[in-house]
């Protein structure tokens, strides 16, 4: 159900607040021991009351009486906030990060917090210390990551939009593997005070949602300048999207270096039946070649990596997070609270910042990545002089099976090749579904446009959503009672 | 990467590894690096010029600061340490 729906139906007393949550905290119960998508379901969510009566007395704004939910680094101070780490672990913040806030303004009401990577680290959602979360498309792949429980979650419907946020490809790249619509927007359009930061340079929180027009309307609710993050500002030039979305007369290009990759055949023959149909709408389509892009996975990787070393320094046992048990001095506390309290991909990227900024390395790596970063930059300014959004897959493959994830970290950083140059440029970005394998798993197209042309690409989302036959994830409500029933049995037996 | 770079580099991040832990993040950092040795490749265009001040280094060096609190006295319940007094 969309956004509008909802509204209407509240508006028009079909449903109440109360019974809309309802809803969807039973289907959670149904079917997310399947899926795993969240991490804390808030059951006696606060604001409901509140909200019925801004309803009834015809005060209701557009997130007044609707589930959203939070992924699990967003702070929040009715609801644990972990990262999905054990560092984390029953961390309950006293504050709200402001995108709750401006929610919970509107009348919100946040159905749980939701599985993620650790600290936003990672492609799939396997790295989270508490659970794994399947795909609803076939649960025994991944949902990609590190939104990985937001998408499912939508995917699966167990809210109807969700929060997540985008470092590298976070948002988008699990939109993409869920068949679902996701949006990485112009950097300092939303604030990310009280999202636990990973890579400050890099990090924005963006909406997931079933269409391009949910992800608008939550966009609304969330963007503008915050006083609390000095890198937040008001867009000169959002605007939600109007009822005709048309891509008429759009200079749209493929980005060669994203279409010529080893990537999957299925992939790449969606993303070009996509491009075709925007040209039949009425858009010109063009290649381009955007050569600085090879390196930016390298790039990324080492600037994330080296914010990541500083902004994680602050979970040493002392202030707030995981304790070792009689530590025997101080340097023990600290040193073993983040061996012990941290995943492995988590110190990875610790040892690899650290390394980076290294005296006698900083001017190799991470000097060469900023300038590198810059390179970037100048080039997407000069393909925005000519068009105004570029086209390609938001991942080179669609999501694998959970247990044949790679061992060679290396290889997963590669798979980021197509999201990590918007997050370098800061530049909006969004998935949007484009087709679906022979296996039945979604692939996505990612749309990037110039600076603060968030609303534009949601729009040329929405044309092209209104004509593409978007599938739902297979009703797995029966497998669901025999897995259960298994372990039911299973449980007997021991 | 040498093995004593690792270690280095995991007293430089304050994690303690085993030593099991780290010959296999030793591992993953030869490989991982090999793919950053990438960037090297770019031709980047020159440097601007510099300008006043720009020649100051701010960059700290790589010294791990000593444990100072390493000496104070643990309590009696075994979790935490008796630090000095800095406010009255």
């Amino acid at each position: 159900m969309y956004i509008s729906d909802m509204r209407r139906q509240l508006d028009s007393k079909e449903i109440s607040v109360a019974e809309l949550l309802d809803i969807y905290v039973k289907r959670i119960k149904e079917r997310d021991p399947q899926i795993g998508a969240f991490l804390y379901v808030n059951e006696s969510a606060q604001g409901v009351e509140l909200a019925q009566k801004r309803i009834d007395s015809g005060d209701a704004d557009t997130f007044t009486g609707i589930p959203v939910g939070l992924k699990d680094n967003l702070c929040t101070t009715d609801m644990p906030t972990t990262c999905a780490s054990k560092m984390l672990d029953n961390y309950i913040p006293p504050y709200d990060a402001t995108v709750v806030r401006k929610l919970r303004d509107q009348g919100a009401v946040f159905v749980g917090k939701l599985n993620m990577d650790e600290f936003a680290m990672g492609a799939s959602t396997l790295t989270s210390y508490y659970k794994t979360t399947r795909n609803p498309f076939n649960l025994d792949h991944v949902p990609g990551g590190s939104s990985g429980g937001s998408a499912a979650a939508v995917s699966a419907e167990l809210c109807p939009v969700a929060l997540g946020s985008d470092t590298g490809g976070s948002v988008r790249q699990p939109a993409s593997f869920c068949g679902v619509t996701g949006l990485r927007p112009t950097y300092g359009m939303v604030s990310r005070y009280g999202c636990v930061a990973f890579a400050s340079a890099l990090d924005q929180v963006g909406p997931l949602a079933q269409s391009a027009v949910d992800c608008g309307y939550l966009l609304s609710a969330i963007a503008g300048k915050d006083e609390y993050d000095q890198t937040s500002i008001n867009s000169p030039s959002f605007s939600p999207i109007g009822e005709h979305s048309s891509v008429k007369g759009k200079r749209l290009a493929i980005i060669s270096e994203l279409t010529r990759s080893n990537a999957d055949p299925e992939t790449l023959a969606a993303v070009k039946r996509a491009a075709e149909w925007f040209e039949g709408a009425g858009a010109t389509v063009e290649e381009i070649s955007l050569p600085t892009l090879k390196y930016a996975v390298p790039a990324y990787y080492l600037i994330s990596s080296a914010e990541a070393s500083a902004n994680l320094s602050r979970f040493d046992g002392v202030r707030y997070g995981y304790r070792p048990s009689n530590p025997q001095s101080y340097e023990e506390l600290v040193t073993k609270s983040r061996g012990e309290g941290f995943g492995w991909e988590v110190k990875r990227r610790i040892m690899l910042g650290c390394y980076a900024l290294c005296s006698g390395y900083y001017d190799d790596y991470y000097k060469r990545a900023v300038r590198l970063a810059a390179l970037i930059r100048t080039e997407y300014a000069a393909a925005f002089v000519k068009f105004d959004a570029l086209l390609s897959p938001v991942s080179p493959n669609p999501a694998f099976p959970i247990g044949q994830a790679p061992t060679d970290p290396t290889i997963l950083y590669l798979a980021d090749i197509c999201t990590v140059s918007a997050s370098l440029a800061g530049l909006p970005a969004l998935s949007t579904p484009c087709g679906y394998t022979l296996k039945g798993l979604p692939i996505g197209l990612m749309i990037t446009g110039n600076h603060w042309k968030d609303g534009d690409i949601l729009s040329m989302a929405d044309a092209f959503e209104r004509e593409f036959d978007r599938k739902s994830p297979p009703d797995f409500s029966d497998l669901t009672k025999q897995k259960d029933s298994k372990i039911h049995r299973k449980e007997e037996s021991a | 990467m040498a093995k004593q770079g690792v270690t280095r580099l995991a007293e430089l991040s304050k994690i303690h590894f085993t030593l099991e832990e780290l010959e296999e993040m030793n591992r993953d950092m030869e490989s991982i690096m090999k793919l950053m040795d990438y960037i090297k490749e770019v031709e980047l265009p020159p440097e601007p010029e510099e300008k006043f001040g720009s020649n100051i280094v701010y960059l700290r060096p790589d010294k791990i600061r000593e444990w100072k609190l390493n000496k104070a006295d643990k309590t009696s319940e075994n979790t935490y340490f008796k630090i000095p007094r800095i406010i009255d």
